[in-house]
């Protein structure tokens, strides 16, 4: 199985690909489906934003936080009322279930999911 | 997870349905995707589910007189421990692991023979 369909809290339905699941290689940008870490049964779709190893600034306490190994930080583009890593912290890997690679549905906003990182987030050492 | 598991390595018979439908309790022996590392599967025992309060001691080798810590169990998160306490690492170092990390419920050995048998919920 190389995708799925998933359909994202507004609506669209997105292409998931699963190959990265194989080696767990992701870049930062991506868009990520995983489960979401408070209720098993739900999914949750978010932007990729640091990886092991990386040092991020909390924009709420303003900590600077490395993420610890086997982890990563998700938060939604829309930042100012998105339920994520702002608010429960780094997840696991493991909840990571795909990469959206396109928005399939509805006709008008058929695209592909763009890598994109905000700037000055974090830093690597 | 000795003395349960040996090292040689057993095979078990793995319950992967409920998980899914929420039916797993304390006591249980999963097979969990490591949060440090999610390429690696490891067994645990679950030791409390959300809402449930654990008391655990932080380095047992001191025994009687090591620390013990008191916590609640996020929402939607277990608490997961290895059955060898001086020697595991589990929830103790990584703290609660998110249930959808839990890929399934052992619940008999079938390898070695002298073995076989279900696995108990506590020992």
């Amino acid at each position: 199985m190389d995708g799925e369909m998933t359909r994202s809290s507004l609506g669209d339905v997105l292409l998931v690909e699963k190959f990265c699941l194989a080696k767990y290689e992701f870049s930062h940008g991506d868009v990520i489906i995983f489960r979401s870490p408070s209720d098993h049964k739900k999914t949750m779709v978010k932007r990729l934003i640091a990886l092991p190893g990386d040092w991020i600034r909390d924009p709420e306490s303003h900590d600077i936080i490395k993420i610890p190994e086997g982890h990563c930080w998700v938060e939604g583009d829309n930042s100012t009322s998105s339920f994520d890593s702002r608010a429960f912290g780094p997840i696991p890997l493991g909840l990571v279930q795909g990469r959206a690679t396109s928005i399939v549905w509805p006709p008008q906003r058929v695209s592909k999911v763009e890598r994109r990182m905000p700037t000055g987030r974090i830093s690597s050492i | 997870m000795l003395p349960t598991l040996n090292l040689s390595g057993d095979v078990l018979l793995v319950d992967r349905v409920s998980t899914h439908l929420g039916k797993v309790s304390i006591g249980d022996v999963v097979l969990l995707q490591s949060p440090e590392n999610p390429k690696k599967t490891v067994t645990k025992r679950v030791a409390g589910l959300e809402g449930d309060s654990v008391t655990f001691s932080v380095n047992p080798i001191h025994g009687e007189r090591s620390k013990s810590k008191t916590l609640v169990v996020p929402k939607g998160h277990a608490w997961v421990m290895g059955d060898n306490i001086y020697l595991s690492r589990d929830s103790r170092q990584f703290g609660a692991v998110p249930y959808a990390l839990i890929k399934g419920k052992a619940f008999c050995r079938v390898w070695p023979p002298e073995g076989f048998g279900l696995l108990k919920k506590d020992d």
